[in-house]
């Protein structure tokens, strides 16, 4: 008989607007040291290059969601 | 099977009359998200702004609030892990929801929070490579090899194959109450409709 399957113990949750940009700009100093605001400029500017798919550029792209 | 294609691939969590609201099929995914991940991790998924509604637009989920969460013990290995999903009305039953997820990240960094592999799937945030495919960034790799630069293609990667890439091939230990169970919750996260 297969084992029971565990119900996980932790419960997903929605972040506020308040805690995506405080969560962007910690990811923006982590992977490219610079902050939510300066990537946000980079990125509409497409400063990035011709392909964003960069060590950290594109984990910070994925956050997005966060401020936008 | 998960219907694959190498632009768009559904996986959908759907619905009857007593659950037909986006919020329930968003819930549903994300449980399936941290049952997943509750193999190796007690950390939280958390989702974007607005993430339990509006259809049709992308909304992020992601692991400990988009930072690189620790596996195991000694030496110890980092998981990132980030998606995309919309919400989307079923094609067969417009009562009822469904989940698209549209992008991922998974990368597994080392215990100096080096990034060494990680599987993207991003169409639509301005890169070239729209298919989903895998970064070797391995620091032992020479500074002219051709792997540091490239997208090597894979198909769709499902995230139960990473955690399980991770506990089999890197050592990652399952959490203590997953000791037993840990390929059975993935067995069934997979087979889940």
């Amino acid at each position: 008989m297969a084992a029971p399957v565990h119900e996980p113990e932790a419960n997903a949750r929605e972040l506020t607007r308040q805690e995506g940009a405080v969560i962007f700009n910690e990811a923006a100093q982590r992977y490219l040291k610079m902050s939510g605001p300066e990537f946000l400029r980079k990125w509409d500017a497409k400063e990035f290059g011709d392909d964003p798919d960069q060590p950290g550029v594109m984990d910070v792209a994925f956050l997005l969601p966060l401020v936008r | 099977m998960i219907p694959i294609s190498r632009e768009s691939w559904t996986w959908r969590s759907s619905f009857p009359l007593s659950a037909n609201s986006e919020a329930e099929a968003v819930t549903a995914y994300l449980k399936r998200l941290q049952r997943i991940l509750d193999c190796v991790s007690q950390d939280v998924v958390h989702v974007t702004p607005g993430g339990y509604q509006r259809l049709g637009q992308p909304h992020g989920a992601m692991l400990n609030r988009g930072r690189p969460t620790r596996l195991g013990r000694t030496p110890a290995l980092l998981l990132n892990v980030a998606l995309r999903y919309v919400i989307v009305r079923e094609e067969t039953d417009q009562r009822a929801w469904a989940i698209q997820t549209v992008g991922y990240i998974y990368s597994l960094r080392d215990g100096t929070d080096t990034e060494f592999l990680a599987y993207h799937w991003h169409p639509n945030d301005g890169s070239r490579v729209r298919h989903p495919h895998l970064h070797i960034r391995d620091g032992v790799l020479s500074p002219a090899s051709p792997l540091r630069r490239a997208h090597v293609a894979t198909g769709m990667v499902a995230l139960e194959d990473v955690i399980q890439t991770a506990i089999e091939e890197f050592g990652v230990p399952p959490r203590q109450r997953h000791q037993h169970d840990w390929r059975d919750v993935l067995a069934a996260t997979r087979a889940a409709p």
